[in-house]
């Protein structure tokens, strides 16, 4: 029941994403989607940094892209909540079903997280040749930045998910501080290293900087920046997955907590005006 | 005549009053997440420039386009989709039913739009100048004020007109806008000046409002500012005349939703 319903939910997420136009369109829009980053990166390092070759050009643009799938899928996931309580209204059908709610919050995150895949895929059958890229690619590692990388993003969506069934209006304000907050400490645009203190310290231990940073030592082999260099791989590894695991059992204790408070308060089917 | 002025006054100032009134009552919590996550994505650009040694002059550059973004995402997210959400909760149809015009509600989301993004960026600006330390010199404050508001009033023009087309097109256009903030905030300059994208490409740019007002306002905020477009006089010139033209194009929209809402019972159901 619990697969049939995994499934159920991956194949929702991908339907509510886009069945907006024809899935040929949603295809470029999926290509499109991850540009406005790349663009970014490429004026800022390549005509005002050190160039197209350079170290920390890779750095930002791998960083950006690995930022994008992970971001987008903690964003979205978290954002699951709202959705269905207020535009769709089916967040009670939902959690009066057999399916576990974070069962079909999981396969939102999959659906999402696949689909952003997708259109880093398709950037970078042109980021590679155009650029001119060497790299060390290892599949296993990377295979692991990304898995591990999602379970870190998916316990965060479901740490933000529990607020949300708990705060009975649809407030999207504090996506707004998540997301200024997020994209500077992630070490997706430059290296946390620069940063003062106390930020530099989150940006070694959080889940998303340390899946992207491990996402990119995966393709390139080493470290481009002094993010984490010096350090030995095992530690490295260590913090990696410690991390982000600690971030899904949080997300776990948290979501179940804020489930039933939210189920006892009558909260599941209140919809704001606002 | 008079009545219709009057009623035309009235709605705009009803429509305006909310956004108003609500930033310091039910709006706080909002206020002060958009202004924080506004803060943290500035400092994000800033200390990126840091990390590659860029001049100070960057660092300034960037939060000027700090200032500008909370207008942006305004014109986007509260007056460009307006209409759409309108429908969506289902007052778009009386509103339209309703002998106030459409013209005189837009004005009024787009009065209280900008105070409610002038107070967010206002406090953006100051946390910035003090954090990073980051000086600007204005020599004249009534010319930055005038460029300032001209350029807000061609920025929201376009987004009055585009409030209908989002009406059209419906979820196709949201998902379009989203698609659409960052790149238009790339192009418009938010986080580097558009003559680095060569004479032809800052020139396509130039159709948003918003780069012709920040390359304007860079020039008069920063001290020996060359990375500049076109003279700022200039400038002016161009968001004036983009004002009277995205206006005039969104009146005429307008009346058309109007027109086709209450002819063919069209655009304003939900789910339609």
């Amino acid at each position: 029941m619990a697969m049939k319903g995994l499934i159920a939910s991956i194949y929702i997420s991908i339907q509510v994403e886009s069945n907006w136009t024809k899935k040929f369109l949603y295809l470029l829009y999926l290509f499109f989607a991850p540009l406005s980053s790349i663009l970014i990166v490429c004026i800022i390092y390549g005509f005002l940094g050190q160039g197209f070759n350079s170290p920390s050009f890779y750095f930002a643009l791998f960083g950006s892209l690995s930022y994008f799938i992970l971001a987008d899928t903690f964003f979205n996931t978290a954002y699951t909540v709202i959705d269905d309580r207020e535009h769709y209204r089916v967040l009670k059908y939902i959690i009066v079903s057999k399916t576990y709610y974070i069962v079909y919050l999981l396969g939102r995150g999959i659906g999402k997280f696949a689909l952003s895949f997708v259109g880093i895929t398709l950037n970078l059958l042109w980021i590679f040749p155009v650029f001119n890229i060497d790299t060390h690619f290892s599949l296993i590692l990377f295979v692991i930045s990304i898995g591990v990388g999602f379970v870190g993003a998916f316990g965060l969506a479901l740490l933000f998910s529990s607020y949300y069934l708990l705060a009975i209006r649809e407030e999207t304000s504090l996506l707004d501080v998540l997301f200024g907050g997020l994209y500077l400490i992630s070490g997706a645009m430059f290296s946390p290293t620069v940063l003062p203190g106390i930020l530099s310290k989150i940006a070694s231990y959080f889940p998303i900087s340390t899946a992207i940073e491990m996402t990119r030592f995966s393709i390139f082999g080493g470290h481009l920046t002094p993010y984490f260099q010096g350090t030995p791989f095992s530690q490295f590894m260590f913090i990696f997955i410690v991390s982000n695991i600690i971030s899904l059992l949080v997300g776990l204790v948290m979501f179940e907590i804020a489930l039933s408070s939210a189920i006892k308060k009558g909260y599941i089917d209140v919809t704001t005006a606002f | 005549m008079k009545k219709h002025v009057e009623l035309f006054v009235r709605t705009a100032i009803a429509r305006g009053y909310v956004r108003v009134k609500g930033q310091f009552t039910r709006d706080v919590n909002w206020l002060i997440a958009s202004v924080v996550g506004g803060f943290l994505t500035m400092a994000t650009y800033v200390y990126l420039y840091r990390s590659i040694q860029a001049p100070e002059e960057f660092s300034a550059m960037v939060l000027i386009g700090g200032f500008m973004t909370p207008y942006w995402l305004n014109v986007l997210w509260s007056v460009a989709v307006q209409l759409y959400w309108e429908k969506e909760m289902g007052n778009l149809q009386i509103i339209i039913l309703s002998p106030a015009p459409l013209s005189a509600f837009l004005l009024g989301l787009t009065i209280g739009g900008m105070f409610q993004s002038t107070i967010r960026a206002v406090i953006i600006l100051l946390i910035g100048i003090f954090v990073f330390k980051v000086s600007l010199v204005i020599y004249n404050i009534w010319v930055v004020v005038v460029v300032f508001l001209i350029s807000l009033c061609a920025l929201y023009g376009v987004g009055m007109m585009f409030s209908s087309l989002f009406l059209f097109y419906g979820r196709e256009m949201w998902r379009v806008a989203s698609i659409a903030q960052e790149p238009v905030s790339i192009a418009s300059g938010i986080y580097f000046p558009i003559k680095l994208f060569g004479r032809v490409a800052a020139s396509v740019v130039s159709l948003i409002p918003l780069s012709l007002g920040l390359d304007a306002l860079r020039q008069l905020l920063l001290k020996d500012y060359e990375l500049y477009f076109l003279n700022w006089k200039v400038e002016v010139l161009i968001l004036v005349v983009m004002w009277v033209v995205f206006t005039f194009i969104a009146i005429r929209l307008l009346n058309y939703v109007e027109q086709i809402a209450k002819r063919e019972a069209r655009l304003t159901l939900r789910w339609q």
